[in-house]
């Protein structure tokens, strides 16, 4: 007996142990099935943030070279450029030498010598186009002669060699413009033609165009006269400019005015404005492009920078110039100002030896360095924004290495309008790339959030009611044998791949919807008001016929009527389109009521991304109602409430914060769907919340560009942005979601 | 027969009186009940008396649940049912199509085995079935919630926190408010079921204390296991047995001189 028992009791321990066990591991493997997924969060998160840091790091600058200018004996340079790996610099100097030389230690490399006699000088050197390196020096005889820097890459085992040349385009001659030197001058060129602009010594500004000629025999290119005028001016030039094609002249006077010029006919330069462009008292100290030739930077001596264009004018001129925005450098006064290649950043010097950086479009005032003893006399910007070259009066050369790789984004730019050059007004907009290679991308988030909300609206808009009263007709009336049948088919529904529902949507709705409009209008009407009717007529119905069905399959019968009036409606379209608005109801809308139509719009993707969350709020939301505890409805019930009464009085409001909260999965995951607006929405990026108009979401974006951007490029962090909004957007309406039903489980918790 | 265990001084106040004397409220005639193919009822003849407390007695499952339930129609909620006889409040059948289920439910109100008060205050869950009947006028309602609670001997304990939720009470006291609740919309009939089989003694008894009171003003219908209680507080009882009725008759004859022999065999605890 004794013994029986022990054996037993070492059974039972062992079993105990064993469960123990079993208990132990289990909840190690919960936790860590737990720990995992947040984790798995959290990196996606911290991956998320890392790649968009970078677009709002501040960007560093530091000097890494300063030597005295080689070749110091022929004073200061009248040009200074880099090349575009930045080892190699030049600088052209007064008496037509163009000397390459060392960017890290001002070592020479080599010294060409301009076709200039000894008795010339050159009084002067432009960029005439940083992209083909085309410069123009204007001679003390007269006349301007155009030069390009180019280089020859070796490549040997173990280095790259770069060796520097001198070339002229247009020959070596120079361009005639009458007897007296130029003073000042501006030059535009483009593929075929070139023209000059400029002042000569009696005080005069002329205007002269070329045509770019190829001789048959050689390869070389002539510039060919084609006509010249002079202009009259009032006030004395300090600057000109010509846009690249030839058919803007700016002239910058010393009163602060800058004048515009249409030159598309050089013979008779057409004044088209006079414009102030300074602060009242202050004095302008120069004029340069911003890359694209569309805006004019114009600095003053009150060290202010401010960016103009032209847009369209309401008056009989057709275009006035405008101020888009201004900087301001340093009180000293703007000394001289040079703007990227690439992008549109701007270094601007002031007087005081101090050099600021800017970028235009996205209005950052990137960093300010106190750089040189003496006056910035020269500023050289390397083709990729890398290196940064300064001259200063004393004849010193600085080189400054900059890490500045996302300057065109920022808040302001992100969220708020921006004034692109080329249009009206200031606006949201998203284009991150174009045809056109001097294209400036345009990244505001706004349009795209927009989409985002738009289409998760419409498809709310579609699925919240017919979900939610679904839910409500299958848990609280269905019959259980009926609902059996509901519940598992509506679900199965979610299981439907996405991708089929946009590719439905975009290829067979749109254009079915496009075609019969006027029905779909139709049904949207008249199906409501045919289920209320039909519920009236049941009311009515004799009992005898009511009987014949089995109670809780009303609903079943109620296809009928809904069939009938949709293929009514249906058949009537072409019939109701043709009597009422002439045929094309497209047309008559944006005609008579100003409603543009996109085939791919907004209410396909209700209807399509509607069907794609209808099964996820149903399914949340009936089982919300579901189970709202029997005994509260009977007890409802037994007090002689109605079943409306208390479905009313007791289920709903006992069962909203699980409505509420499939209505919050439901919209995440309206905001968070790609494929269904991928391909039904026409990803147009517009800002229209009209039902006809297209839109571009979040989701479809990053789909959409992620694989053509170039990875680190500001593109690529802004698309991760994008993601990571979106990745906020679904988070925020899920956690809320899930709030709401901890709180609705602790709420039941007690009953 | 002194075989029973119940002691005949439980029935000192309880005149005796015969069936026939009695105002009928509720008449069963040959009713009979299936769950689908399982029959649960058969052939109920039974005549509950006006204003009296009529105890339903029997082993689990044998049915007293089901026919509380027909006597307001719960079981209408239920798939599949098929009743046949003949179910009468005050001579007139419930089951026929005309009835409006929810006036009956007015006049028989229903006390269920748990206590389930909304997730609302404790005045909304009174008022509640006043609102249901379209009643607004504030001063009425609060009247009639404060007769309703005074009435279920509740007031005492939850007339200065009216606004409280009701799950804050424990569940003796949601059990008397859920009764406050029925007897708010002035029933003529309160049917309970059970009503006291999860409380603790002494909420058992104050129960038993508002029965005792609210019979003179509603006919009761109680379905008890325990046999003190069926003893104490009914004027009449009914014993059941896997769906039939077997015995019928003033409370203190049953227990007392049962006419069956399984009566006195359940009431003596032989089974059951
Ligand atoms: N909804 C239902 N569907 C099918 N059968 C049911 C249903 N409700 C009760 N029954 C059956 O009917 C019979 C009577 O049930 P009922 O609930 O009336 O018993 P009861 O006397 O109240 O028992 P208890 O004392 O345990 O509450 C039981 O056999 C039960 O299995
Ligand atoms: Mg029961």
């Amino acid at each position: 007996m004794d013994k029986a028992n022990s054996t037993i009791e070492t059974q039972a321990k062992v079993n105990w142990r064993w469960r123990k066990i079993k208990d132990e591991l289990m909840m190690r493997v919960v936790q860590v099935g737990g720990a995992a997924v947040i984790g798995a969060i959290a990196l996606i998160f911290i991956f998320l943030l890392s790649v968009v840091y970078p677009l709002f790091e501040e960007p560093e600058i530091h000097e890494s070279a300063r030597y005295q200018l080689p070749s110091t004996a022929l004073g200061p340079s009248l040009m200074l450029g880099v090349e575009e790996q930045a080892e190699i610099a030049f600088r052209v100097t007064k008496d037509g030498s163009v000397l390459f030389f060392d960017v890290s230690n001002g070592q020479s490399v080599i010294n060409y010598k301009l076709p200039i006699s000894d008795d010339d000088a050159v009084l002067g050197v432009r960029n005439v186009s940083e992209a083909s390196r085309l410069l123009a020096a204007n001679l003390k005889s007269g006349g301007l002669l155009f030069f390009k820097h180019e280089y020859d890459l070796e490549f040997t085992e173990t280095e790259r060699i770069i060796h520097p040349k001198v070339v002229y385009p247009f020959g070596q001659e120079v361009v005639d413009l009458g007897e007296s030197a130029i003073m000042q001058f501006a030059v535009g060129e483009n593929e075929d033609n070139l023209t000059i602009f400029y002042q000569n010594e009696d005080g005069k500004l002329g205007l002269t165009g070329f045509e770019k000629v190829s001789s048959f025999i050689s390869e070389d290119v002539v510039l060919e006269e084609i006509d010249n005028s002079f202009l009259n001016s009032s006030h004395e030039p300090v600057a000109l400019l010509v846009d690249p094609e030839q058919e803007w002249a700016y002239v910058l006077n010393d009163r602060g005015t800058l004048a515009l010029y249409d030159i598309r006919d050089i013979a008779s330069p057409d004044l088209q404005e006079v414009i102030d462009v300074t602060n009242q008292s202050s004095k302008p100290t120069g004029i340069e492009w911003l890359i694209g030739g569309i805006s004019v930077l114009v600095g003053d001596d009150s060290g202010v920078v401010s960016q103009w264009f032209k847009i369209r004018a309401e008056g009989d001129v057709p275009y006035t110039l405008k101020k888009i925005r201004e900087f301001k450098v340093d009180s000293s006064g703007v000394n001289k100002m040079a703007s990227e290649q690439l992008r549109k950043g701007v270094v601007a010097a002031a007087e005081s030896g101090k050099v600021n950086f800017f970028y235009t479009t996205s209005e950052r005032d990137l960093m300010t360095i106190a750089a040189t003893e003496g006056e910035v006399q020269h500023i050289a910007i390397a083709p990729r924004s890398d290196i940064l070259l300064l001259e200063d009066s004393l004849g010193q050369l600085s080189v400054w290495d900059m890490d500045n790789h996302h300057p065109e984004s920022s808040l302001s730019g992100l969220w708020g309008k921006v004034w692109y050059e080329d249009y009206q007004k200031p606006d949201y907009i998203w284009q991150s790339s174009s045809a056109s290679s001097d294209f400036e991308p345009k990244y505001s988030l706004i349009p795209l959030t927009f989409g985002t909300i738009k289409a998760a609206f419409y498809a709310m808009l579609f699925a919240m009611p017919l979900a939610i009263c679904g839910a409500i007709f299958t848990a609280y009336f269905m019959r259980p044998k009926m609902r059996a049948l509901v519940k598992p088919s509506i679900e199965i529904m979610e299981a439907l791949p996405t991708v089929i529902l946009g590719f439905l949507a975009g290829l067979w709705l749109a254009p079915y919807i496009e075609q019969h409009l006027p029905g779909v209008v139709f049904v949207l009407i008249f199906v409501p008001l045919g289920i209320i009717l039909s519920a009236l007529i049941w009311w009515r119905l004799p009992f005898e016929i009511k009987s014949k069905i089995p109670e809780g399959w009303e609903a079943a019968i109620l296809a009928l009527p809904i069939i009938t009036i949709v293929m009514l409606c249906m058949s009537a379209s072409t019939a109701v389109e043709g009597a009422l608005f002439e045929g094309n109801i497209r047309i008559w809308m944006s005609e008579n009521l100003g409603v543009g139509f996109d085939q791919r719009n907004a209410l396909i993707i209700g209807i399509a991304m509607g069907f794609a969350v209808i099964p996820t709020i149903f399914s949340i939301a009936e089982d919300a109602i579901f189970s709202v505890p029997k005994h509260l409805t009977s007890g409802s019930l037994a007090l002689g409430a109605t079943p409306w009464q208390t479905l009313v009085r007791v289920v709903l409001p006992s069962a909203s914060p699980g409505i509420f909260s499939a209505v919050m999965i439901g919209f995440g995951r309206a905001v968070g769907e790609t494929m269904i607006v991928l391909m039904a929405t026409g990803n147009t990026p517009v800002m229209d919340f009209g039902i006809f108009e297209g839109m571009r979401t979040l989701s479809a974006n990053v789909a959409v560009e992620l694989p053509e951007s170039e990875v680190d490029s500001t593109h690529y962090r802004i698309l991760f942005l994008a993601a990571f909004v979106l990745f906020m957007f679904t988070f925020f309406f899920n956690t809320i979601a899930e709030i709401v039903r901890q709180r609705l489980r602790r709420k039941y918790a007690t009953l | 027969m002194a075989t029973t265990s119940i002691s005949s001084d439980l029935f000192e106040n309880q005149a005796s009186r015969s069936i026939d004397q009695e105002d009928i409220c509720i008449t069963c005639e040959d009713f009979s009940l299936s769950y689908g193919t399982k029959q649960a009822l058969f052939d109920i003849n039974l005549k509950i008396p006006t204003n009296r407390a009529t105890a339903f007695i029997g082993p689990s499952g044998c049915g007293k649940s089901t026919l509380l339930r027909c006597m307001n129609r719960m079981n209408d909620l239920i798939d599949g049912i098929n009743i046949s006889g003949q179910m009468k409040l005050h001579g007139k059948d419930i089951n026929t199509r005309d009835v409006n289920v929810t006036e009956l439910r007015q006049q028989v109100g229903m006390v269920f085995q748990k206590p389930n008060p909304f997730p609302k205050s404790i005045f909304e869950n009174v008022a509640y079935g006043l609102r249901l009947q379209g009643i607004t006028n504030k001063t009425e309602i609060e009247d009639r919630v404060e007769w309703s609670l005074v009435n279920s001997a509740l007031w005492g304990e939850v007339g200065d926190r009216l606004q409280d939720n009701a799950f804050s009470l424990s569940g003796g006291q949601q059990q008397r408010l859920v009764i406050a609740r029925a007897i708010a919309v002035r029933p003529q009939v309160l049917l309970l079921d059970e009503p006291a089989s999860a409380l603790d003694p002494i909420s058992t008894l104050k129960i038993e204390e508002l029965i005792a009171e609210l019979k003179s003003q509603y006919t009761v219908v109680i379905v008890t296991h325990n046999m003190q209680q069926a003893a104490r507080v009914s004027d009449y009882t009914a014993f059941l047995y896997l769906g039939k009725l077997i015995e019928f008759g003033p409370t203190n004859v049953l227990f007392t001189a049962p006419g069956e022999r399984q009566t006195e065999d359940y009431i003596t605890g032989r089974y059951g």
